[in-house]
This record gives C-alpha cells, structure tokens and sequence, in this order.
C-alpha cells in the first residue's frame, strides 16, 4: 500500500515535471516562432525603386501625378499654394526651382542649416523635424508637408488631420535627385524651372561620368562619417559618390540598407591601405570655418592606426562639408572626388568656381562656408 | 448582559471609524477626479495654436452637432452653440488635442493600475511594469520594425509603419510575460523568482537593443531614440478607440481582484488560508497588468517611472487597502501624465519634448524625496 502510493505519487511528480516541460518548450516554441516571423519578414517586401517621373505629362484626372524617393505614386489635386518643408535638402531645391514664396513653415532645422537657414529667417518654425508640431501646421493650412522619405514624422497620423498630404522625398542620393526635383516641379507647378535645375545637375554628373569612363585606374578610398571608424558603406551617399567619380570604396562590400555607415577598424583601414582618406564635416553642419576643417584634418592624419596608410603619407586627407556631401549639391561633392581622385582628367574644373555659379543661379548664399579642404591640386 | 452592550459599543466605534475613513477616502478620490478634469481642460485650451477658451468649447460643440445633425433634439440642441471663431480650432481641438489628452490619461491610468497591482502581487514596492522586462521586450520589438524595416506582421504587409512598430512592440510586450510565465511553470511563482527572472529579460531584450542601435544608420538610429524616448506622438482617435476598450476590461478585472490582493499583502501562507490560490492569482494579476501596460507602450514607446510613482503617492494619502489603491493609482496616474504631457508640448513650443524625459525628471525627484523621507516613505 505504501509502495503503491509512493509509486502514485512519485507518478504524479513526474508527470507534473513532463507537463511543466511541456509547457516549457510550447513557450519555447512560441518565442522562436516570433523571432523567425519578424526575421523572415526581412527578407519580404521592399520598396519599389525609384521612377524619375517624366515632366510635363502627370496630369490625370485625378490631379497631378508623381513618384517620391520610395518610389510610391502620390497624386495632388492642384499644384500646391502653400507648402511646410522639414527637410532642408528639399527646401533648398524649393529655393532652386522658384518656389520659395510658396513655402510657409519650416523645420527648426531648416531654419538653423548655415547652408540655407537664412533664407527662411522669416518663415515660421514648425518645431522638430521628427515631430512637426500639429498645431502649428494646421494653423498654417498648408497643401503639402515635405519630409525625409528616409525618416518619415512620427506624428504623421496627427499631421494629416490639418488635411495636408505629407510627401516623402529625400533630395539627397545623388541617384535619386533628378526625379526628387522632378516631383517637386510637378508638386509646385514649376516644371520649366525644375526641369532646367535638374539638366544643370545632371550635365555635371554626365560630365564626370564621360572624363571617367576611358580611365582604367581606380584610386582606392577611405571615407569616413563624423564618428571615427564609420565609413561609407554600399549604396550609401557616399558610396553612390565614389563609385561615380571613379574611385573604389574600400568598404564596398559592407553595410547594406538597413546600415549604410557600417563602422569599421585600424585594422581593416591599415590593411586596404586606402590612396585617398574623405573625412566628413560633421551631419550637424555647425564645422563651418577653415580652422575648423583644418583642425579635424589633422586629427585624423595623426590618429593610432591611420598614419601609416598611402593616403596620410602622399597628403591625400580632405574633409568634406556635409553640404556638398549629401543632398541636392552633392554634385560639387562629386567633382571635388574625381579631381582628387583623377586630377589629370579634372585639371581644367574648378568645383568652387561651380559652386559659386550654382549660388548665383540657383541658391544664394550656398558658396558663404567651407566646404572642402585642402583645396586640390 | 454588560459584556455585549460593551462590544456592541465598541462594534459601533469601529463601525464609524471604518465609516469615516471610507467617507475620506471617497472624497480623496472625488478630489482626484475633480483635480483630473480640470487638468483635461487646461490641456484643452494650451497650445502652440492661440485658441480661446470660448473657441475651445465651441469647437467641441460644434463637432458633437454635427455628428449628431440626424438625432433630433440632441442635434438642435448642440447646434444652439453656433461655431468658433477660428476656422482652424475645430480641427486642433477635436482631432489633435483631444485624442492626445485621451492617451496620455488612458497611458498613465494603465501603466499606474499595473504598478499598484504588481507592486501587490510581488509584496515589492520597487516593481513596476518596466522590472518584469516588459519595456526592453517592447522596446526590442519596436526597434526590429525601425531598423529592419519589418515586424510580426512583416510577412503579410511592408514593414517599418507606424502600426507595424505599435503590433510588434506590443507582441514582445506580451512575450517578456509569456516566458516569465514559462519559468514560473519550472521554477514557481514566488517573489524572488519573479522578479529576478524578469530583470535578467530585460538586460537579454536590452542587449538586442543595442544590437540593433549599433547596426543602424542615423536616420534609423534617431527614429530609434525618439520612441525610446517616449511620448505621445502616436495620439489619434484610433488609438484612443484600441485603448480605451482594452483599459477597461483590465482594469476592472483588476479591480475585482482587489480583496485577494489586500490578502495577499498578509503574505502567500495567510493568503492561502483565507482560500485563495495565490500561484494563480499572481499570474492572471501579472498578465493583466501587462496586457494594460504593453498596450499602451505599443503607442507611446517608454514612459518610465509612472507606475512607480503612481502608486507610491496613492499609498501615502489612501493607504494600502487595494479597493482604493486601484482607483486612486488610475486616476493620479492619468493626471501626472496628461498634465506632464501639456507642460512637454507647450513649454517651449512649437518645438516639443519627449515626455518620458519629463517623467524620468519628476519621477527621479520625488524618489530622492521619498529617500530623504526615510522610513517613513514605506519603500525600504
């Protein structure tokens, strides 16, 4: 008897170990199956690339018709009479294409961009670029919000309330500008003006394109973001502007959409050995004098691990403005890269002389900073 | 013959103590409420944009006449109101300050009612919705949604939506429960195992945060902090419309369980005595809680401290007794947080503050006071 219920209870444990395993590896189960839910949705949907829509033949009977950086099709009704930009890439292509009496309210960040920022020292500041205060906006009744298509506003439920249709457009790869300033003619009504923007920049990308394309040589290039060991990785601005002026990005093969400034280390910088070193400005463009440059230049030639390179060596370290690096000027970026990278095919242009032709036909008051040193040969 | 005519007036003494305190207390909660609707409509009327109080209520009036234009009666009656003067006040204050004050009151509710319940169910003043893990689990799935640009839902829709991140956020929510209900299963559900269980969760989610931080890039990374951040952004009658039911089953099935709490508080042995199964209580307490709790993470991203300091102030005016602890937690939650919400979005206005900076800053002076306070302070 006592065996029997020793046996029973001894029984009942064991089977109440088995359920609690059970319910153990259910759980387990559970947990593992969300994980690879959500990683197996990595490998889904992604954005439709980008269509540079044609000017001059959008107009459907819905309204106006474009595509934004995401390559999603938006539709205006009219073009748009008031218009709330956040991001200054595109408020500068706004200036561009004749369209600056349009815009109503800004980003705080526009409105502090040493680029640009002082053209719109008189319009209102509708807060944080993320987060755009609703209020503000709805009181200013806008047609159209401008944002990054890269980093949407968080607050994008809010915003539509002061019936405006929020447009996603970056202004800044230089892959994608030509059909980010063709959507912003087609949004303004501007096309004429747009279009002659967009042949401005993009005779200068050809030009770059021609001069490489017979030169076998490709300079390798160590480009780094404003944090140290953070380089260029593929399809990132800088990665789009290497490739263009000829050069081989030693990181080529890192980061991916998701990481596009994939940091690195002495090691693997020491071991491609890179021929030229581009070291960023700064994203918050507040590194805007010649000290300045001067004095991030030369701290990282002297950095442990860097001094040994070809680049650091042959004087071959340049920091560029995050002005002409990203964003609709990102072609002087461009030119300044193949005339450092190729200096024979580039001896004749001179990328500050264009960017003063760009600030007087364009944008004033775009050449007023550094925006490259040392100047090259 | 003597002896009951003295209990009986001493059943009588009792009586009315007990009735005095009930009495107290009810006008403490009535006080709260009266504190709470002030506060929605001070939050009514501030605002980047110069409304007037008078447009303010003309707007909502004239929003109510015209949903109810086809109800006779009720419509003409709203209708009397006539509109507001500013064009724009409608729109600012039935859909941008309303749904916002609406979430921040129904977060704060949440996140108090569950502070007060876990603190009870764990006998650990310390506890609040984030020590079980709950925050860096949300956190985590909300930062798999921005960085890689997919969620739960990442297999059927484009991932990297502001729906796609409040779904995962809450998933992960759920999950940080479901293992710590997974270990229980093993391990038991007392106190210390509770507990640690969900610290070391939240340090594992916390690592695959700042995995993901370290491998995003810097608009990604940006997008990241400001949910981490927290705050209110988020607010739309649609959220308010998910919340709201989901608040309510919580908090009254809480509220229900308000007398095996208080027995509870005795300790597990009195409480398994006076009949009540205490394993289980802990765990339907504990996921209730954090339904409440993730739900409302989903759409605000993290708020801290609000469920430590709820509760902690509730216990010092109403004292321990759940019946009245639940309540009162709900409605000082909701009125710290809406009224921390107002002062994030208009003190310096147009620009806003996340207001979980707010509440980390109030939230870490009053427990320096309740440190000073010693003993007193009931949390050491």
């Amino acid at each position: 008897m006592e065996k029997e219920l020793i046996s029973c209870a001894l029984a009942q444990k064991s089977g109440g170990i088995i359920i609690k395993n059970r319910l153990a590896i259910i759980l387990a189960a559970c947990v593992v199956l969300t994980l690879a839910l959500c990683l197996a949705g990595c490998t889904s949907p992604t954005p439709a690339p980008s269509v540079t829509p044609t000017p001059g033949n959008n107009t459907t009977a819905q309204g106006l018709t474009f595509t934004d950086t995401n390559g999603k099709t938006v539709t205006l009704p009219k073009p748009a009479e008031k218009i709330v930009v956040l991001n200054s890439d595109c408020a500068e292509v706004l200036v561009a294409i004749g369209a600056k009496d349009r815009i109503v309210g800004v980003a705080s960040s526009v409105k502090t961009n040493p680029s640009v920022g002082s053209l719109f020292a008189n319009v209102t500041d509708v807060g944080n670029w993320q987060t755009p205060n609703p209020e503000q906006i709805a009181l200013l009744q806008p047609d159209v919000i401008i944002s990054y298509a890269s980093s949407p506003p968080k607050n994008a439920d809010q915003l539509t309330q002061a019936n405006a249709t929020i447009v996603q457009l970056d202004c800044g790869n230089l892959k994608t500008i030509v059909g980010d300033i063709t959507a912003m003619g087609i949004i303004t009504g501007n096309v004429q003006q747009a279009q002659e923007y967009s042949q401005y920049i993009q005779s200068v990308i050809d030009l770059v394109k021609e001069r490489v394309a017979p030169i076998s040589a490709t300079p390798s290039v160590y480009w780094e973001y404003n944090k140290a060991w953070s380089t260029a990785g593929n399809s990132s601005g800088g990665d789009t502007i290497m490739y263009m002026a000829g050069a081989a990005n030693i990181a080529g093969d890192l980061g991916n959409k998701t990481n596009q400034q994939p940091a690195v280390n002495q090691e693997f910088v020491l071991t491609k050995n890179p021929q030229i070193i581009m070291k960023y400005s700064g994203f918050s463009v507040t590194n805007t004098t010649l000290a300045g440059f001067s004095a991030l230049r030369n701290d990282t030639m002297a950095r442990t691990g860097i001094a040994g390179v070809d680049a650091v060596k042959n004087g071959k370290v340049y920091v560029i403005s995050s002005t002409i690096a990203y964003g609709p000027k990102a072609f002087i970026g461009l030119l300044y890269m193949a005339k450092v990278a190729h200096p024979g095919a580039f001896q004749d242009i001179d990328p500050a002389a264009k960017l003063d032709e760009y600030a007087g036909r364009f944008v004033p008051g775009t050449n007023a900073t550094i925006v490259f040193y040392p100047t090259p040969a | 013959m003597q002896e009951t005519g003295e209990s009986r007036a001493e059943w009588k003494e009792v009586n009315e103590l007990y009735r005095q305190r009930y009495l107290k207390r009810l006008a403490l909660l009535g006080t709260i409420s009266a504190l709470l609707v002030l506060a929605v409509l001070y939050s009514a009327s501030v605002g980047t944009a110069p409304l007037s109080i008078g447009d303010v209520f003309l707007a909502v009036m004239h929003n109510i006449a015209v949903k109810t234009a086809g109800i006779p009666l009720i419509g003409q009656l709203f209708a009397l109101f006539g509109e507001p003067q500013s064009g724009t006040a409608e729109v600012i204050v039935v859909n941008m300050r309303l749904p916002r004050i609406m979430l921040a009151m129904l977060t704060g509710v949440c996140l108090a009612v569950s502070g007060a319940v876990m603190q009870g169910v764990l006998r650990n003043p310390l506890v609040s919705p984030f020590t079980l893990g709950l925050a860096s689990a949300a956190s985590f799935g909300a930062a798999i949604t921005i960085v890689l640009g997919t969620g739960i839902l990442g297999l059927f829709i484009a991932g990297g939506s502001n729906y796609d991140i409040i779904i995962n956020a809450f998933v992960f929510g759920l999950l940080s429960m479901m293992l710590i209900y997974g270990i229980s299963r093993v391990r038991g559900t007392s106190q210390a195992t509770l507990i640690l269980a969900g610290v070391v969760l939240g340090y594992i989610f916390q690592a695959g945060v700042i995995i993901l931080k370290y491998w995003s890039n810097n608009d990604k990374l940006k997008d990241l902090e400001m949910w981490l951040m927290g705050g209110m952004w988020g607010a739309s009658w649609n959220a308010v419309l998910i919340l709201l039911p989901i608040a309510i089953v919580c908090i009254v099935l809480l509220a229900l369980k308000a007398w095996d709490l208080n027995a509870l508080s005795a300790g597990d042995e009195i409480a398994r005595n006076l009949g009540i199964r205490v394993e289980r209580l802990r765990l339907y307490c504990l996921l209730l809680a954090t339904i409440a709790a993730s739900s409302c993470l989903a759409f605000t991203g993290v708020v801290g401290f609000i469920g430590l300091m709820a509760p902690h102030i509730c216990r010092m005016l109403i004292g321990n007794d759940h019946r009245y602890l639940i309540p009162c937690s709900a409605l000082m939650g909701g009125l710290i947080l809406l009224l921390s919400d107002t002062f994030a979005r208009t003190v310096f206005s147009p620009l806003e503050i996340p207001v979980g900076i707010i509440m980390y800053i109030i939230g870490g002076i009053f427990f320096l006071y309740l440190i000073l306070r010693g003993k007193e302070s009931h949390i050491y």
